[in-house]
């Protein structure tokens, strides 16, 4: 009858802990799942960025061949605009001011 | 005196059963004790299951406490990695969305037109579809002024 009660009782403890491991192991997957997903989205944009930044490279390089690209590096910012098209700065006042 | 073995008990047996003129004699008196020493056999061959099944739930269960913690710890380590990230991650991507991307396809569009007039500069747009395939439009439309010759 001890063992008995006893195997009843580790039986039940068994129980309890594989519920318990269960509901574990379940956040744990979740979390993980949210991890993943938070990394893919990292390591998205850093390729979007880089693939972007090294066609904007590409585009700079060949504007040096064809520069009708040029309006298009302008505007997006990536190439500055030469000192002939930019605007002229304004005279420096003679003799200083007063 | 220890339980004999049932394998001891059966040659035992058999030996007797070879003896036809003692047989009468001799199994009387067994008849009567085997039981008893059959049941004493069962009982004590049943305390040994016993203890051995009690003996391997014990195993089991310190088996799954172990699994139980190691989830846990595992569990917790994912959490505070993702309550540090969460934040960070979710701003860049808060920032990528409202900024880069717009400029990214914007910018990817006006190549796209660009390379529909200048067919030099497709070459270099093709090598970048399949990063910014998201950001490719997928038919530009023909600018106007080319001929269809142009544009094969």
């Amino acid at each position: 009858m001890k063992s008995n009660a006893l195997a009843s009782l580790l039986t039940g403890a068994i129980i309890v802990c594989a519920l318990i491991t269960g509901f574990f192991f379940l956040r744990y997957y979740l979390a993980l799942k949210e991890l993943q997903r938070l990394q893919g989205q990292y390591v998205f944009m850093n390729n979007a960025r880089n693939a972007a930044q090294s066609l904007a490279n590409e585009a700079m390089e060949y504007s040096k061949r064809n520069p009708s690209i040029d309006p298009i590096l302008y505007q997006y910012a990536i190439k500055e605009r030469s000192a002939t098209n930019a605007p002229a700065p304004a005279p420096a006042p003679r003799g200083g001011a007063k | 005196m220890p339980p004999l073995q049932p394998r001891h008990r059966a040659g035992e047996l058999s030996k007797i059963m070879d003896k036809p003129h003692e047989q009468g004699d001799l199994l009387q008196p067994r008849t009567a004790a085997d039981p008893v020493v059959a049941i004493a056999n069962l009982r004590s061959e049943h305390q040994q299951l016993q203890a051995l099944f009690v003996v391997a739930l014990g195993a089991l269960l310190l088996l799954g406490l172990v699994c139980c913690l190691f989830i846990f710890k595992q569990w917790r380590m994912v959490r505070a990695q993702l309550q540090e990230q969460r934040p960070t991650v979710q701003r860049m991507w808060a920032d990528y969305q409202n900024s880069s991307e717009r400029l990214i396809r914007n910018f990817v569009g006006s190549l796209q037109n660009f390379a529909g007039q200048h067919r030099d500069f497709q070459p270099i747009l093709e090598r970048y579809r399949d990063p910014l395939r998201l950001y490719f439009v997928a038919s530009v439309p023909a600018p106007p002024g080319t001929t269809p010759k142009n544009q094969k």
